[in-house]
């Protein structure tokens, strides 16, 4: 990718997102003051019910009754998915779970379980388990990258066959579930994470920008905005190769 | 579909070369500058755009030196000078009278699959050492019967050729695989096939033998286009 072409399609994905944007987006649901909190609320991690009865979604709770391991982990999972959980925050929970979204105390409670627990529930067709199991198969292969000090995964195991021979199993299989999710189960959450999947496993960050469009056909009306924010935070991409990348990501979700 | 208008919206705007097209099409020109006596240089390699850009400093400087200023327009450029940059910067191991053949500078180059030819080797020996499946048609081009990855595998010959950016390549050969086996519908079969692009793209993005490969398409996608620019500036080897 050239220099120059890197800085156009920063340019025209910067216009057009902003286009889109200033067509204007449904105003997300407000929480009301009112609210009072559910029943769950000890975990910190909260649904919300409002006084007509209904929840909305809160990604960290108050942030009292989390321990400071909880909130880090659902802090950094937020970074590690580029905000898409905390932009949700005020929505009504059936509009969340729509989405296919996990509530924050279903990723606080399956972080408790093993590998093996885990897997168990995936091949028992929970949905959500296979989510968590691809999640944990990212969180690996992220922490050996940021051992190896290698920019990117492809670099630790062109660099380290040993390396390679021991995760690379790992990552393709990763990349199947993350699929197989998407394929069978297609929904805005399924596709941000088979972007994040596809841009761990494959070292390039322009998969992530194609899954946020894929989100935004799948539902997800928060589209444009996280698609401005992802371009402003990781600068120029190719965008052939992102139109590519998104063009695929349709097929297997179904999209025609 | 807004996410989709936005994408849209830009790939329409931009210009680019698509990995998934077998059109022999001529790289973008890297620098342009004008001859003494009238005409343009023109190159679409980077050995002949530094050649020309080296020669063009020059001819500032010295322009500079004489009349205390840079000049109004851009100095005209003397042909033996810069051929002569150009015959100094020719690529290693590069035969002017017999250019590899390359996507983009020869009108006769064509794909060999998923492979055959040169990369035959270590690409089946990467990609089915991770294979301990029954399900191997025995064919590379299609190892999950009834999905073809040859589309993917020749757009992949193309990128690489073409000197693209390996990552991104690869990334676009593992995207078409798994668009080929998204046809299937039992999630079992799906898994299998989609094994087999992961199994495929960690053939060409981690092996050593893809390494080497890669650094092959690159050099010789260098000395096409440095044989291009030579033959089209007029100058002789």
């Amino acid at each position: 990718m050239s220099t120059e072409f890197g800085a156009k399609f920063a340019i025209f994905f910067a216009i057009s997102t902003s286009l889109l944007v200033a067509c204007g987006q449904p105003p997300e649901q407000e929480v009301s003051k009112a609210e009072s909190r559910s029943g769950d609320s000890a975990s910190g991690a909260k649904k919300v019910t409002e006084a007509s009865g209904y929840s909305t979604f809160k990604w960290d709770g108050d942030g009292s009754s989390l321990s400071s391991e909880q909130r880090k982990y659902l802090n950094d999972l937020s970074t590690r998915y580029n905000g898409i959980f905390a932009g949700l925050d005020g929505k009504p929970q059936s509009e969340v779970d729509a989405l296919g979204f996990p509530t924050p105390q279903e990723w606080l409670d399956a972080k408790d379980l093993t590998d093996d627990e885990l897997l168990d529930r995936a091949k028992q067709g929970d949905v959500k388990a296979k989510a968590f199991y691809v999640d944990r198969g990212l969180v690996k292969l992220e922490s050996l990258l940021s051992s190896s000090g290698a920019e990117n995964i492809t670099e630790v195991f062109q660099a380290s066959p040993v390396a390679r021979d021991e995760y690379q199993k790992l990552a393709i299989d990763t990349q199947v579930a993350a699929a197989e999710i998407l394929k069978f189960h297609p929904s805005p959450f399924a596709a941000y994470l088979f972007g994040q999947t596809s841009a761990v496993t494959g070292g390039m960050q322009f998969p992530i920008a194609a899954s946020i469009a894929v989100a935004g056909d799948l539902g997800d009306t928060r589209s444009p905005e996280l698609l401005q924010a992802f371009s402003n935070k990781v600068g120029a991409m190719d965008s052939s190769a992102v139109m590519s990348s998104y063009n695929n990501m349709r097929n297997i979700a179904g999209l025609k | 579909m807004k996410g989709k208008g936005v994408l849209l919206a830009l790939a329409a705007s931009a210009v680019f070369f698509s990995a998934y097209s077998q059109t022999v099409t001529l790289p973008p020109v890297k620098v342009t500058a004008p001859k003494v006596g009238g005409g343009q240089f023109s190159c679409l390699g980077t050995a002949c755009a530094g050649a020309v850009n080296q020669e063009s400093f020059a001819a500032h400087q010295r322009f500079l030196e004489e009349h205390e200023r840079y000049p109004d327009e851009p100095p005209e450029l003397d042909q033996q000078q810069v051929c002569r940059a150009m015959r100094a910067s020719r690529p290693a191991n590069c035969d002017y009278g017999s250019p590899p053949s390359v996507p983009g500078f020869s009108p006769g180059w064509s794909p060999n699959g998923c492979g055959t030819g040169p990369r035959a080797n270590w690409f089946l020996d990467s990609a089915l050492s991770q294979s301990n499946s029954s399900t191997y048609s025995g064919d590379l081009n299609a190892p999950f019967a009834g999905v073809s990855f040859l589309a993917a595998c020749n757009s992949h010959d193309a990128c690489w050729g073409s000197a693209m950016h390996r990552g991104t390549c690869d990334i676009q050969f593992r995207g078409a695989m798994e668009s080929a086996c998204s046809g299937q519908s039992n999630p079992d079969s799906y898994n299998v096939c989609m094994g087999y692009a992961g199994m495929y793209h960690g053939a060409v993005s981690t092996t050593n033998g893809s390494n080497e490969a890669y650094a092959k398409a690159v050099s010789e996608n260098s000395c096409a286009a440095w044989v291009h620019d030579m033959k089209a500036n007029g100058c002789a080897p």
